[in-house]
């Protein structure tokens, strides 16, 4: 009874040590969160000297707060919030006060560190507060092993130096997954600048996903002197690069495209057959309507119906097509054929 | 002249209340959707600057609540981030005036304020 007792007194006791520090915490915490609007707000609204370099001017107490970590990356990552909402004046103004408090340094900590979360932040840190004097230690990590530390370091690497900094693209040999190739383009989209040269060189990479991600951006960026080398992928060993270079020529396509699409269809698996058969129905005309009506006789209905479709849409020569076809009245080529005509009308 | 601003980032509120205040408005602060609804329901504000996602109500409903309620036209600026085209689109059919894409300059959203109020 008196252990139970005891015991139980022990637990209040802890519960109101934990209860009493947790409350001083919180209660700093809120302190330091005024303090950090205030330096926030000086610093967005500073003007910075016309004729030297500008110092934000800080306070006693935020020098004397400064001196601890947990208020230093609470002020980082108010820094970064405030970072990613401004521009102009206010934006350089809080990169002027991140290098005046050396604050890369515990950024730069971070990115060395041995855990994958520390790494991937600290670039993230580095990267939002243009911190490019520690380019090369974010380069080096864009081959890194660990999957979301290579993922930072690339786009921290594309944020930096827009188009010219997808030269990592020509050392890469890990993968870039399909999300990092959407996160890429993506902030690619919203960076001023062409696409390098080099892209032809990526067109012929030893790294798959380099090459898909090549074919996304010739695409995107209509790259259309790099034909040759787009044709050239349909020939690869890899059925998903093939299937990107299909889509690619779909986009950049010139006269021969359709012919080179017609001779490159009967090696390919059903996906990239339908990718072509989709392909030609926005690039073709009356010429590939022989072809496409072969594609009807194909088992496979999914080919059956895109080849219907392509040749609807090609127009009255490929309606004819579909009309005469021997085989238009049985089943299920005739229902294949009327979806086809009612998609168009709709 | 008195402004309603509705945005969920307390840094970007806090930075737009200084700058504005500072401009020699009367601000009316709403953090979320539902808040700014309420205040809308209370008074008539010269302008509203709203975010368009914010929590419980969009910029969008904001937008239509207000063109819906109002006597006057109210000019609204609308926050909107990258790649939100669309959404800006649509939010020009229901009467926003004018939009800012973030990240923005707080100079830049001072001389747009003070070029849709003096029309």
């Amino acid at each position: 009874m008196e252990v139970t007792v005891a015991m139980l007194s022990l637990i209040i006791v802890f519960m109101l040590i934990y209860l009493v520090r947790r409350r001083r915490w919180e209660k700093k915490l809120k302190e330091w969160e005024q303090q950090l609007a205030v330096i926030l707000q000086r610093t967005i609204y500073f003007e910075p000297p016309e004729n030297s370099s500008p110092v934000i001017p800080l306070t006693f107490r935020t020098i004397r707060l400064l001196k601890k970590n947990a208020f230093r990356q609470l002020l980082i990552d108010q820094m970064l919030q405030a970072k990613k909402a401004f521009t102009g004046t206010a934006a350089d103004n809080l990169v002027t006060l991140f290098h005046q408090l050396h604050l890369d340094k515990l950024s730069l900590q971070k990115l060395l560190s041995r855990k994958w979360h520390l790494k991937a932040r600290g670039i993230q840190e580095l990267s939002i507060m243009h911190q490019q004097q520690h380019t090369v230690k974010i380069y080096r990590l864009t081959n890194a092993q660990h999957e979301l530390v290579r993922m930072e370091a690339q786009s921290a690497i594309v944020q930096l130096y827009g188009f010219e900094g997808l030269r990592f693209l020509d050392i890469i040999d890990r993968p870039l997954s399909e999300w990092q190739q959407i996160k890429l383009l993506r902030l690619l989209s919203r960076t001023p600048g062409v696409l390098p040269a080099k892209a032809a060189r990526w067109l012929a990479s030893p790294n798959d996903s380099v090459q898909v991600f090549a074919l996304k951006l010739v695409a995107e960026h209509q790259q259309q002197h790099l034909h040759q080398q787009v044709t050239a992928c349909l020939d690869h060993p890899h059925p998903t690069v093939r299937l990107q270079a299909i889509r690619c020529l779909r986009d950049i396509y010139t006269d021969d495209t359709p012919a080179v699409l017609e001779k490159a269809y009967p090696v390919q698996p059903i996906s990239c057959k339908l990718a072509i058969l989709e392909a030609l129905a926005h690039i073709g005309s009356d010429s590939n309507g022989t072809f496409l009506t072969r594609q009807l006789l194909h088992p496979d209905n999914t080919l059956k119906l895109a080849a219907a479709r392509a040749l609807v849409i090609t127009g009255e020569k490929g309606l004819q097509y579909l009309d005469e076809f021997p085989l238009a009245d049985t089943y299920p080529l005739n229902e294949i054929i009327q979806q086809a005509k009612t998609e168009q009308i709709v | 002249m008195k402004i309603l601003v509705a945005e969920d980032e307390p840094i970007l509120i806090r930075t737009i209340e200084v700058r504005l205040k500072k401009d020699g408005h009367e601000l009316c602060l709403a953090t979320d959707g539902q808040q700014a609804m309420d205040r809308l329901a209370e008074f008539v504000p010269d302008m509203i600057i709203t975010d368009i996602m914010m929590p419980y109500a969009s910029g969008l409903e904001i937008i239509s609540f207000t063109r819906q309620q109002e006597k006057r036209k109210i000019p609204i600026i609308i926050l909107s981030s990258m790649g939100q085209e669309d959404v800006v689109l649509e939010a020009f059919k229901l009467g926003a005036d004018d939009y800012i894409t973030k990240p923005f300059s707080p100079n830049e959203l001072s001389v747009r304020v003070r070029r849709l109020l003096s029309v």
